[in-house]
């Protein structure tokens, strides 16, 4: 017979149990409005850091194509050997819906050098390169006119023999350092300069095919000294102006295009953009997808992670909560089962019975919700300092964070009111429906709750906890792989700095990087080893009798020094690596792809390559690249690696650097304090110069993994919040079931149940139900790890002090949720316990 | 621990002295006097019926004899030893082998079949469990009920499950029986039935105590003890 006893109204149950869930309704809506605020505030956060990163990180590989992200321009540049239609691939790049506006260079291996004779200034014949772009390739590069103007659409569409001319002078010619003795290395004659041209002026040329045959082109525009910008000393002319030039050879050539997307939409313009190359390329073209710029890839994929974690802790938070009040209004029922079944049996339908339970409900969800809302709203700042995130809980993350405390409040009703509903109306007036009560604990349906609660709980921190590892693992790896000690010196990205509207490079001189600053650098204290690093696309075959008529492959040629391979921690499969010794000498290194794939793979006998002409003979082979490592330089895998002197040697001057480095190793892995070193010596060596720009490429990832750290040791906290909830639902249920079992632990007290006796079988009961859920999370956490860890790239971890700290605290929880009730229930006489007075 | 088990008597021969004991329980900041002041003597092998008024303190007596409540005040000797001076293990042992009670209502475990209800004390009397058995069926069938052994009680009758409860009580063949209203919710012929059991265990010489409002069951006590408003106004 259940009796009842006058409760303060809106109380469910017992007070403990009552109060915990109340605390939890609290926590929970607190939680949820931080991680819906968070997510906003990584948003932006990561915004940001798109906004601020250093921008010259590759972003696909593909089998000679890549491409960068530059600010808000694509860059793809790279070699081909696909039957791929320059002029086609232009016409139908600006249709993409991402691409706002398209310049494109087929680089030097697309384009025949051409010899001309310049008239009236020279006599002399020169070779020039020409690259055919569209109108607003300036534009979207950001590199202003000096003088004149670009083509107009009718000129471009027209193909009119029409020119802008690039300021004359590569990058290969040296320059003195101020302060060096004056020693000018230079290839090509210096008096050829852009500004000599006047638009207006004509340039007449013949093409070597058809030497009889004469070109005038009249050039409508010039451009400044860019320095590193590729344009220097090309002819600009509109696509269809040279057909000889747009259509490459055998269907192998290189391209770039330059992109700049719609409203910033990069990603989308990336996408499109690199759609319609696999359309050319074919499936098999893509080797690897990379990361774009490192920094917008760790910040988006963390900030994803992060929010997405936040989200996943605040909803098993909810979830716990959800099954506490469950637990709750069962009891309620129980307690209202009479009066439910009376106005059952006088015809009350079904949602009434529901109505009620989630009246029940609601009362005591609506305050603790309400505080726990505004506290996370006003405990924002704090959160958001706890985090390392900004959060920035809006109108929207709380209404959406009390829609769903609502619904779990409102879904916690059901199964309760389901309960009651189910019995027929007078077998729950007698009060058929006690729970504890005629029921070993394992059948009782709360059990099987707080089972999964309590499985939940050790879950959100076991998974918190191997996640946060994995992802450090993960990113270990990948700064294993830089090469954490790397320091990059480079001149300014393209596009940085020479927008439209933004001031030219002016009178400062930007300081070449060559073999005399990589000197200078190298003698720096804290450099452990050095090396300058050049890369360009280039036609690479077999050579030699044995290699006679293999196959041609477009790979990157870096003419490095020594120091290469110590800086990027290469390692060699067999034979040796470029040394002093080998200066200008045509020797060569291969990537372990590039080998395999020219079949020069671990051959005995020496190798020979041909690269553009000029024939290397191969000293050595690398292994192949491991998982995880990152190359920021050059592909190891795909790329030939030359001395940079001897880059000289390839005559063919369709090829050009695309790149140019410094790389730095720092001694004890110090990077940072190297790049602070090496800004310091350039600013007090080279006032007056423009000068490189000086980075970590491994320092975001660091800083990604700092930040990552901290975000995980907040989530493993806040599991341990989602589990210290899973604990109260235990508690809770172990309140409630000794307390219905008042009565029989009073008859057994009285048949002679010693004390001991019972608390141990309680305890017992609690420890099986704290170490099955604690086994069950586990396991769960492990199926969600696996599961993520696949996903996402990251090894799977199962950190085992934190699987042992939570199980241990399930358990623990279990054994003193067994006990802590039966011991106060059996601190009281059996004859109060069993006076048919059923205490609920 | 066989000790608690033997009787042991006061030199006069009482196997329960009660001195003066008082009851109060605190209900809120009111406090209910459940008995003021008795002083009780039963011999051992007696027979005794307790009635009186609803309230007057009969089960609140039955209780604080069978050490299932302490007493607020006075002593409370039972078998030679001062109730209030054991400790919670002397007491659950005290129950175990030297007290049968049987409740106003019943007070099976519904969780239980009929015999594992009646084994229940030998279970924590450290009892095999084939043993347990055997004594509880052999309990069960001398009542009547060897072909509900294992039912639930919720599948008995009123009568049988009272039966069972008599059995659970004797099954370890106690010095001192309680039986709170045993009749309560029977009707005549099942009370008879029960008045048999009783009588039965009498004659084997355990000590009877026996709350009642039913005048054939305090017609059949040796001595009759009447309780008004927790006082003892003849015996
Ligand atoms: N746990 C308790 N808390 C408060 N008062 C109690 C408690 N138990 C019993 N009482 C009170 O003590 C008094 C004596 O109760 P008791 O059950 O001993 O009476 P009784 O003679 O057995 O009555 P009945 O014939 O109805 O069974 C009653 O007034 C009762 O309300
Ligand atoms: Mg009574």
């Amino acid at each position: 017979m259940i009796a009842r006893r006058s409760r303060p109204p809106g109380r469910l149950g017992l007070p403990l149990p009552h109060f915990l869930t109340w605390v939890c309704f609290l926590v929970s809506a607190a939680l949820l409005v931080t991680a819906l605020g968070v997510e906003g505030g990584m948003k932006g956060r990561l915004e940001e850091a798109v906004a601020e990163a250093p921008a010259d990180v590759f972003e696909v590989f593909r089998e000679g194509t890549r491409s960068r992200v530059l600010g808000d321009l694509v860059l793809i540049e790279g070699c081909y050997q696909f039957p791929l239609s320059v002029r086609e691939l232009l016409q139908e790049l600006p249709s993409l819906a991402g691409v706002a506006a398209q310049g494109i260079g087929p680089t030097a291996p697309a384009v025949r050098t051409k010899r001309f004779e310049k008239e009236p200034f020279m006599t002399t014949q020169e070779a020039l390169d020409f690259l055919p772009v569209t109108p607003d390739y300036f534009a979207v590069r950001g590199i202003p006119l000096a003088a004149g103007r670009s083509f107009t659409t009718s000129e471009a569409r027209d193909g009119a023999p029409v020119a802008v001319v690039g300021c004359h002078g590569h990058w290969w010619p040296q320059q003195t350092h101020p302060g060096d003795p004056p020693e000018t290395v230079k290839i090509s004659p210096d008096d050829l300069k852009a500004h000599e041209f006047v638009p207006g002026d004509t340039l007449t040329f013949r093409l070597e095919a058809t030497s009889s045959r004469e070109y005038t082109f009249t050039i409508v525009g010039t451009l400044p000294e860019t320095g590193d910008l590729g344009v220097d000393g090309y002819v600009f002319v509109p696509i269809g102006a040279l057909p000889h030039v747009d259509e490459p050879e055998e269907g192998r050539g290189g391209f770039r295009f330059w992109c700049q997307p719609h409203g910033g939409e990069l990603e989308r313009a990336m996408a499109d953009v690199q759609a319609a190359l696999e359309e050319y390329n074919g499936p098999d073209g893509l080797v690897r997808c990379m990361p774009s710029r490192i920094s917008q890839f760790v910040f988006r994929t963390l900030s994803k992670t992060s929010a997405a974690g936040l989200l996943a802790i605040s909803g098993l938070a909810l979830l716990v909560l959800a099954g506490n009040l469950v637990a709750l209004l069962m009891l309620h029922v129980v307690n209202n089962s009479p009066g439910i079944g009376v106005r059952r049996s006088l015809g009350a339908p079904a949602l009434a019975v529901f109505g009620e339970v989630a009246l029940a409900a609601l009362r005591l969800a609506a305050l603790p919700s309400l505080l726990g809302l505004l506290a996370g709203a006003a405990l924002s700042p704090w959160t958001g300092r706890l985090l390392g995130e900004s959060v920035r809980p809006g109108l929207l993350s709380l209404t959406l964070s009390a829609g769903a405390v609502l619904a779990a409040t409102l879904l916690a009703a059901l199964y309760p009111a389901s309960l009651a509903v189910s019995l027929p109306p007078g077998r729950v007036m007698r009060g058929a429906l006690p729970l504890a009560i005629g029921r070993p604990f394992w059948v009782d349906p709360r059990t099987f709750i707080v089972l999964l609660l309590v499985a939940v709980g050790v879950g959100a921190v076991v998974t918190a906890a191997g996640v946060g590892r994995g992802v450090d693992a993960g990113i270990e790896a990948y700064l294993a792989g830089v090469g954490e000690g790397v320091v990059e010196v480079k001149t300014p990205q393209p596009g940085m700095g020479l927008a439209p509207g933004a001031p030219s490079a002016g009178p400062a001189a930007p300081l070449p990087i060559d073999d005399r600053l990589l000197a200078r650098l190298a003698g720096l204290s804290g450099v452990e080893a050095s090396t300058l690093a050049l890369s360009m696309p280039a036609t690479v075959a077999p050579g030699g009798p044995s290699g006679e008529g293999g196959p041609a492959v477009t790979a990157w040629v870096a003419g490095v020094s020594p120091g290469y391979m110590q800086v990027w921690d290469l390692r060699l499969s067999g034979g040796r690596w470029l040394e002093e010794a080998d200066q200008d000498s045509p020797v060569a290194v291969v990537g372990h792809s590039l080998a395999r794939q020219l079949g020069i793979e671990g051959s005995e006998a020496p190798a020979e390559l041909v690269i553009g002409g000029t024939t290397f003979t191969v000293v050595g082979w690398l292994e192949p690249r491991q998982s995880g490592v990152l190359d920021f330089a050059v592909d190891r895998d795909n790329a030939v690696f030359i001395p940079h002197r001897s880059l000289t040697l390839i005559e063919d001057s369709r090829y050009q650097v695309t790149s140019l480095a410094i790389f730095l190793r720092a001694a004890d892995r110090d990077g940072a304090g190297l790049a602070d070193e090496v800004t310091r010596f350039l600013r007090d060596r080279y006032p007056g110069h423009t000068l490189p720009q000086v980075r970590q490429p491994a320092g975001d990832l660091s800083q990604a993994q700092l930040m990552q750290r901290r975000t995980y040791r907040v989530f493993t906290l806040l599991g341990g919040l989602v589990l210290a909830m899973a604990v109260v639902g235990l508690v809770n249920l172990f309140f409630l079931r000794t307390s219905e079992m008042r009565r029989q632990i009073g008859v057994r007290r009285a048949l002679g149940a010693t004390l001991r006796r019972i608390v141990l079988r309680h305890m017992a009961e609690g420890a099986v139900l704290g170490t099955a859920g604690g086994a069950l999370g586990v396991m769960g956490s492990w199926v969600v790890l696996s599961a993520t860890g696949r996903a996402l790239d990251w090894p799977v971890v199962l950190s085992a002090p934190w699987i042992g700290g939570a199980a241990a605290l399930a358990l623990a929880a279990g054994i003193l949720g067994g006990l802590v009730p039966t011991l106060s229930i059996c601190r009281q006489p059996p004859g109060g316990l069993i006076r048919g007075r059923t205490p609920l | 621990m066989r000790s608690s088990g033997d009787i042991r008597p006061t030199e006069d021969g009482s196997v329960v002295v009660l001195r003066d004991v008082t009851k109060v329980y605190r209900k809120g900041r009111v406090d209910v006097h459940a008995l003021r002041g008795v002083s009780l003597e039963i011999a051992s092998g007696d027979h005794v019926a307790i009635t009186g008024p609803s309230g007057s303190g009969k089960t609140t007596l039955l209780n604080i004899i069978g050490g299932l409540e302490p007493v607020s005040g006075g002593r409370c000797i039972v078998n030679g030893r001062d109730l209030s001076r054991l400790n919670d293990h002397q007491l659950s042992v005290f129950r175990n082998r030297f007290v049968g009670f049987i409740f106003q209502s019943y007070n099976l475990l519904p969780e239980l079949n009929a015999w594992q209800n009646v084994a229940l004390p030998l279970l924590y009397a450290g009892v095999p469990a084939r043993e347990r058995y055997r004594k509880a069926m052999e309990a069960l069938e001398r009542l009547g009920l060897g072909e509900r052994a294992s039912h639930l009680p919720a599948e008995l009758s009123g009568g049988e499950e009272q039966r069972v409860a008599i059995a659970r009580a004797l099954v370890v063949r106690p010095r001192l029986v309680l039986a709170d209203e045993p009749t309560g919710n029977l009707d005549s012929r099942a009370q008879a039935e029960v008045l048999s059991y009783l009588k039965e265990l009498h004659q084997t010489g355990a000590t009877l105590v026996i709350a009642t409002h039913n005048p054939d069951i305090s017609d059949s006590a040796r001595r009759v003890v009447r309780l008004s408003d927790g006082t003892v106004v003849s015996s």
